[in-house]
Formats: structure tokens, C-alpha cells, sequence
């Protein structure tokens, strides 16, 4: 007792004494004391008994299965596989297994670069911090932009999926085709959406989280339906009840058969953004019970299991469906944006059902970790002063970034309403253009990790490769990819068609979201100039990581 | 002895640090502010960006600023602390430092009086092993002059009366045994009567039985009984827990419950069997060692 006889005012600070419950590994340390009069008062803990009250809340470290889950939840395969194929297959047709093939190779080669970076500067804004630490504050503020655009469009879409299956599922369980029709009516649509996006906001809001029992049976769920519905799909094939039985061959996984760079380019943006989250495996170092080897080893089995997984169910639904424009053919633009809520009846039958119930509960549990990055990114640019100082709040009872996620849900929610109205295959654009986002603010990152350890790259050969040749190469790849599909998307008949004064659709959301960035940009320097005049770096206020 | 001061950056942290101060005054403990950070589930799938450092980062300024707010004459620690969520962790550092109390503020969501019970409150009132002491919204400091006690006319109800009396006796300050009766003037003489008749049949005898006195309440309802009682500003009400509360733990009882949804002055709830440095108990009483006699 009495350590802190020092008494704020009379030039000394009252020191803030830190600890962590028994039954909760604090990441990265134990207890320590913060301030001048270091040790007294920070009481010893005695161990877990001495708390009967919190036992059974442990929350321990994660081992290799745990981290493996959280990886596949993040990438949440089922959204991502229903709302992807069916834009990929129109610019790759067959090739798809292919694609899905190679589009891998940058996202290794950037997420490389990302552990890279969060290991030297760990930090809330990421992407914001890094590139502006590498390449100074304009850029880095249009790297966070990037980030929020890219985040902004994936909770519409998500939305947008969740509330399509939302009404497939009621009618399913009705037996009422005409009720998963409604979805198709635009106010019902967008109603229907906004109470979703304003219950994940909620949660985010309050800090609830997904526990991990809801975790683990949420991915086990999505892996057996969707080997399900692929294997069924490949077996449909083989005895002649599919749609268009196709058997797999060979030629599928070929890169090289694919006709021309643009659509090699457009399938390789689109699948960057079916692998993206993945790379959150890599950072989660302290959480596990082998920081050394665990998150490298959960990557590797993430990649592995969502690879097969993806060939498969792209094998399979191409065996079922082929890449015609019939009915219920790959290319028929009526399905093709939300693929699974066509194809689930006809390949399961009556389990059907349980294909809208594993994409609705992937993409609502989506809707609601994804809601979190925004906002803290949003945090993170606040608290350096490169966004007005509200968004820095930080809520006091529920300690979230309270003001940042109410800001995401309302930009996301206008802006899915306004794309419904303009456009009725609003869901296929948004996958494009976040494939777009997700190449440009990636491809900066890894850009900007190749410079911030240009000097130090070359002391060893792995720190060559990981610190400076892989993420240089994937994030060259990844902007080159970003540009051809940026210049390709001007034309109106790309994506879904969709097109505003004879530009197609996806140029404004891709190359248009970045233009309003920078205007966005332009505006905020003049009211907040010491960010950009100064950046991170010269910032009193040491680096929240 | 030392407090635990529940704190967060809010009006009812604030209630719960006044409050915190107010008693500090009268009984000379030391005050340990701690704001409880959550622990982020390792198994949510939220980015893995280090959130948790600038989350720590505001919370050393919400003490910093909690700190400010703190009277000179009152010593003080400050503590963040990383649990599963508040109630948890606030019992963890009681555990810990050995606290004799715990200190918390109400819910704002609430038609009540001036007591509201949030989550944090609502887990340390079913589980606590040390008294768990509510501040009202709104509470300003004012010195301690008076202790009640909410007792009722029944046999159970003897082990809280002793424990008051042993409090009058530790602290020297005034205590008013307060009984709330349902019903009319006859119904109020009864429970009169019989809680008299308790102490005088108490095994602990005041020293000084001028500053024991009994008040009884009487309305249609627990709430109109607690109107009908005047609380003085200095004046704190300690109750007992529920029948249902485990031996050594807190329950509130539903009566107390009641009595919150009118009560304008602090509360102070002790676990079941409270007698605190009597029949070979270990506990610390909440009011301290020290008596506090002429401190009023």
C-alpha cells in the first residue's frame, strides 16, 4: 500500500500500475508498472485459484487447430466462393481452377511483406501507417483510403449476399419460392439490408465477439456444406442429372490457356480478393502457444485447405452448371453474382437449405469482424490527426472505436443503397471492384515494406526475399493487374454491363472511389495540415504499437 | 485497508470515484482506481492490428484524468487491468490487493430514483465476496455522519443487526437500524417491537447505545416505505444479501432490489454471514479499522 505518495500537480506523474488477469494472457508481456516510481504497489498475482469468480472465462492461448479456424473464418469461404465464381467464370470460363491457381501467388508474395511490417511496426492503421512511414503522408492517406474503400464495399456486399439468402432461406423452410423473390425488389432490399448493417454495427458497437465454440462450428458448418455440395455436383456430372454435365479435365488448371491478358488480369484481381483476410493468420503471433512456429504453420494449412476447397467447389460447379448462359449456366447473368442461392436446390435437393444457411451465417459473421477493420483504421487516422480528432474516439464503457463504427455502417449503408438503385447487379459490381481495391491498397503496402527495409534487405538471404524481392514482385504484379483492370473496366460492357454516361460501372467504383479520395483528401489537408506537412514520423505522440 | 474504485471515463464513473473519495475521507483507505480493459477473444475474428495497445494507451489517459479529479487529501493508486470483462476484473483486483470493498456506479438505462444496476454492478451483486458498494447518479461528496441498516423483523435478519451494532461500535458513528414494513401504523409498531426485541437479544452490545437507534418506514410497498424514511445526506445503507447467496458471497436480495428503485443515498451490500473480525473471521469490515468517531 501506499506507493503512490507522489501526488499529480507537484510535477511528478502518478504512475498507472498494469496487470492481467490469471486467466488472461495478456499479449505480448506480464504485469508491468508505467511511470517514475517503478515496482512498489504492483501487488504479485497468486495464481488462478485466488479468483473463483472468473473461472471458467479462461481464454487461453491458440494452438495450431484454433489458428487454422481463425484463418478460414476470416476468409469465410462460403460468401466469398458464392459471390466470386460466378464474376470470375465470365472473364475465365473453364479456367477458373486455374485462376484460382494462380491469383495465389501474389497474395503469398504481399502477405509476406505484411508479417514483415507488423512485426517492425505493429500498428492499428497498417496499411495508413506503413506506406505513410515509407512513401510519406499523401500517399499513405491514399493507402488508408484504399483500405476503407475496399472494407466499405465488401460490408455492402456482404450485406447484399446476406440479405439475398435471408429471403432464400425463409422460403426454403416456407416452401415458398415467391418469398425469396422479394429480394429482388429493391425497397424490401434495401430496408432488409440496412437492419442488418445496423445490427452488426450494434454489435461492433457494444465489442461483442465470436466466441470460439460459435468459430469452430461455424467453419466446420461451411467445410461440410460445401464439400457436399461440390462432390454432389462432380457426382450429378458423372450419371447425367446435372444441369450441364461437364467432366474436370486437365486443360481447367492451365493458366496459359486463358484467352488474353485482360481476362488473365480481371480473374487474377478477382481471386486476390477471394484469398484476402488470409494473411491475418500470419499476425497473430502472440496469441498462439508457439509464436515461433504456430501462425506459419496455421497459414500453411489455412492455404491448403481453402485452396483444395476452392478447386473443388470450382470443379464442381463447373462439372454441374458448365459456363453456359442457360438456365442455371455459370454465365447467366441472373445468377451469376450470388451463385450458390441459384444452383443449392437444384445440386442438393432438399439440403439446399443448408447451403443458404452456411452462406447467411458466413456472411453475417463477416459482415461483423469486417465492420471492425474500417473503424479502426479509421481510429488509427484520427489519432494521427489525418482524420478529423472525432474519429479517435474511443467509446468509455464499451471501449471500441465508437464514433469510427458508426461512420463505416452509415458510408456503407448509403452507399449500398444508392448502388441498388443505379444498378440491379450491384452485388457483381462491388466483387469487381473490390478486387480492384484490394490489388491497389495491397500492392501499395507491399511497395512500401520493399522501400522501408530497402537498406537492411540485404544482410541475410531470407530477409532479401521476405523483407524486399517478395513483396516488391507481388506488389509490381498486383498494381499492374490494377491498372489493366482499371483501364479494361472503362468500358461499359464490363462486370455486369452496368454502365453510368457510357462508362461502365466498376471504373467509377474502382478508379472513381480513388479520384473522390483524392478530392477527400485534398479537403481534409486543408483543414488538418500538420499530418500532411509533417507526417507520422515527426508526431510527438509516440506510435500506438 | 483500500477500496477498489471501479472507474470509466463517464458520469457513473465519476458517481463511483466521488463516492470512492467521500469514504476514503471517513475511513482513511486508500482508493485503487482501475479501469478494467477487455480482453480481445483470441478466437474473434477481429484484425489483429494491436487495437489493444492504443485501447491502452486512452485508458492511461482516462486514469491520468481520473487522477485530476482526485482531492489532495485523498491517497490514491491507479491500475488498468486486463480481464475477461469488468465485474471480473474488478474482483480479480480486490482479490489481489486485498480490498475491503468495492466501489462501483449505476446504469444510466434505468426509471429508477437514483440507483440503477448495470451489468458490472448487476455480476458483483450476485458474486462477490467482499461488499459491494453503489453509488447513486449524480453523487456529490459529503462527509460520512451515519451508517443504516436495513434490517427486517425476522430471525434472519439477526446476523446484519449484530453486524451493525459491531459497526457502531467499530466506527463510533451513529447507526440507524432502518426496518421497512408493508402495511399500516399497526403493522410498523410490530416490526418496531420486534426488532427491538432483537436487540436486546444481540450478542454484540453497543458501546454506546445513544447512537443506535430504530426507524421503521411503512407504505403500501417497499418503495413507499423507503419514502416515508428521511436519508440523510451523510448517511450510507448497508444491506444484507438474499437467502439464495452462497456462504461468503453476495446475492441481492429482492427487497433490497426494491429498496434501490427509491433509495437516493449509496449503498453497501455485504455478503452472506458478514461479520467481519468476529467468530474467527478474517474478513475486513468495509468501514475499516480505524474508528472514524468525530470525523462527523
Amino acid at each position: 500500500m501506499g506507493s503512490s505518495q507522489d501526488r499529480p500537480g507537484g510535477g511528478s506523474r502518478v504512475p498507472i500500475h498494469t496487470s492481467t488477469s490469471p486467466v488472461v494472457r495478456k499479449v505480448g508481456g506480464s504485469s508491468v508498472v508505467i511511470g517514475v516510481d517503478s515496482g512498489a504497489g504492483a501487488a504479485p498475482h497468486s495464481g488462478p485459484d485466488a479468483v473463483p469468480s472468473a473461472k471458467g472465462l479462461s481464454v487461453g492461448t491458440i494452438g495450431l487447430l484454433g489458428a487454422a479456424v481463425i484463418g478460414v473464418s476470416t476468409i469465410a469461404p462460403a460468401y466469398t466462393l458464392s459471390g466470386a465464381l460466378g464474376p470470375t467464370v465470365s472473364v475465365v470460363g473453364f479456367h477458373l481452377p486455374a485462376i484460382f491457381l494462380v491469383g495465389f501467388i501474389p497474395m503469398l508474395l504481399v502477405a509476406l511483406g505484411y508479417r514483415e511490417l507488423n512485426n517492425a511496426m505493429p500498428d492499428s492503421g497498417t496499411t495508413f501507417t506503413w506506406v505513410s512511414k515509407a512513401f510519406g503522408p499523401w500517399i499513405g492517406w491514399m493507402g488508408g483510403w484504399g483500405l476503407l474503400a475496399a472494407t466499405i464495399l465488401v460490408l455492402s456486399n456482404l450485406a447484399g449476399i446476406a440479405v439475398d439468402f435471408f429471403y432464400l432461406l425463409i422460403s426454403q423452410i416456407a416452401g415458398n419460392p415467391g418469398i425469396a423473390e422479394l429480394a429482388r425488389n429493391v425497397p424490401v432490399n434495401v430496408g432488409t439490408c440496412l437492419v442488418f448493417m445496423a445490427g452488426a454495427c450494434w454489435i461492433s458497437y457494444r465489442g461483442l465477439q465470436e466466441t470460439k465454440r460459435f468459430q469452430f462450428s461455424l467453419v466446420g458448418f461451411q467445410l461440410a456444406v460445401l464439400i457436399a455440395f461440390a462432390v454432389t455436383g462432380l457426382v450429378r456430372a458423372a450419371n447425367g442429372s446435372a444441369f450441364d454435365g461437364q467432366m474436370p479435365q486437365l486443360e481447367w488448371f492451365n493458366p496459359a490457356g486463358i484467352d488474353s491478358f485482360s481476362a488473365f488480369s480481371a480473374g487474377v484481381s478477382l481471386s486476390v480478393f477471394i484469398y484476402w483476410g488470409w494473411d491475418t493468420v500470419l499476425t497473430m503471433n502472440e496469441e498462439t502457444k508457439n509464436p515461433e512456429k504456430t501462425p506459419g504453420r496455421a497459414a500453411i494449412v489455412v492455404i491448403g485447405v481453402v485452396v483444395v476447397l476452392y478447386l473443388l467447389v470450382a470443379c464442381g460447379t463447373l462439372a454441374f452448371a458448365g459456363i453456359g448462359d442457360g438456365e442455371l449456366g455459370m454465365t447467366n447473368a441472373s445468377i451469376q453474382e450470388n451463385i450458390f442461392a441459384a444452383l443449392a436446390t437444384p445440386v442438393l435437393g432438399p439440403l439446399g437449405v443448408l447451403m443458404s444457411i452456411a452462406v447467411l451465417m458466413s456472411s453475417i459473421a463477416s459482415l461483423q469482424s469486417t465492420m471492425i477493420s474500417p473503424a479502426r483504421t479509421m481510429l488509427a487516422m484520427g489519432h494521427y490527426r489525418a482524420l478529423p480528432a472525432s474519429f479517435s474516439r474511443i467509446h468509455p464503457r464499451f471501449q471500441t472505436p465508437s464514433y469510427a463504427t458508426v461512420a463505416s455502417t452509415v458510408i456503407a449503408a448509403v452507399f449500398y443503397a444508392v448502388m441498388r438503385f443505379i444498378s440491379e447487379d450491384v452485388l457483381w459490381d462491388t466483387i469487381a471492384a473490390l478486387g480492384l481495391m484490394v490489388c491497389y491498397y495491397y500492392g501499395l503496402t507491399a511497395l512500401a515494406c520493399a522501400w522501408y527495409f530497402r537498406r537492411d534487405a540485404f544482410r541475410s538471404v531470407r530477409g532479401f526475399l521476405a523483407r524486399f524481392a517478395a513483396p516488391l514482385l507481388g506488389g509490381v504484379l498486383l498494381l499492374v493487374f490494377f491498372v489493366r483492370t482499371t483501364i479494361d473496366s472503362f468500358d461499359p460492357s464490363y462486370g455486369s454491363g452496368s454502365s453510368l454516361f457510357g462508362i461502365g460501372l466498376v471504373f467509377y467504383l474502382g478508379a472513381g472511389m480513388i479520384l473522390l479520395g483524392l478530392v477527400v483528401m485534398l479537403v481534409i489537408s486543408r483543414r488538418l495540415p500538420a499530418f500532411f506537412r509533417e507526417g507520422i514520423d515527426l508526431r510527438s505522440e509516440p506510435a500506438p504499437g | 485497508m483500500r477500496y477498489v474504485v471501479g472507474y470509466a471515463a463517464h458520469e457513473r464513473g465519476r458517481d463511483a470515484l466521488n463516492l470512492g473519495v467521500a469514504l476514503a475521507r471517513a475511513t482513511g483507505a486508500v482508493l485503487e482506481v482501475v479501469v478494467v480493459l477487455r480482453a480481445h477473444d483470441q478466437y474473434s475474428s477481429a484484425p489483429r492490428d494491436n487495437f489493444g495497445i492504443l485501447l491502452e494507451d486512452q485508458a492511461k489517459q482516462w486514469l491520468t484524468a481520473a487522477a485530476e479529479l482526485l482531492p489532495e487529501d485523498v491517497e490514491f493508486e491507479l491500475r488498468m487491468h486486463r480481464s475477461v470483462n469488468a465485474p471480473a476484473g474488478l474482483m480479480e483486483v480486490a482479490a489481489t490487493s486485498g480490498a475491503a470493498a468495492i466501489v462501483v456506479g449505476g446504469s444510466s438505462e434505468t426509471p429508477w430514483l437514483r440507483h440503477g444496476v448495470g451489468s458490472a454492478g448487476g455480476a458483483l451483486l450476485h458474486r462477490s465476496r467482499i461488499p459491494v458498494i453503489l453509488a447513486p447518479r449524480g453523487y456529490e461528496p459529503a462527509p460520512l455522519t451515519e451508517i443504516a441498516c436495513a434490517v427486517s423483523p425476522e430471525p434472519e435478519s439477526r446476523g446484519l443487526l449484530e453486524e451493525a451494532i459491531a459497526t457502531l461500535n467499530r466506527t463510533g458513528l451513529p447507526v440507524r437500524l432502518i426496518c421497512l414494513a408493508e402495511g399500516g401504523r399497526g403493522e410498523a409498531a410490530r416490526a418496531r417491537e420486534a426488532v427491538e426485541g432483537m436487540v436486546a437479544a444481540s450478542a454484540v452490545e453497543p458501546e454506546d447505545p445513544e447512537r443506535l437507534r430504530v426507524v421503521v418506514g411503512h407504505g403500501r410497498s417497499v418503495a413507499e416505505a423507503v419514502e416515508s424514511v428521511e436519508w440523510g445526506e451523510g448517511t450510507v445503507l448497508m444491506a444484507g444479501s438474499s437467502r439464495l447467496a452462497r456462504r461468503g458471497e453476495l446475492f441481492l436480495s429482492s427487497t433490497t432490489a426494491k429498496i434501490l428503485t427509491r433509495l437516493p443515498i449509496p449503498l453497501v451490500v455485504v455478503p452472506r454471514d458478514y461479520h467481519p473480525g468476529r467468530g474467527g473471521s478474517a474478513d475486513q469490515p468495509w468501514t475499516g479499522e480505524l474508528p472514524i468517531v468525530g470525523r462527523s
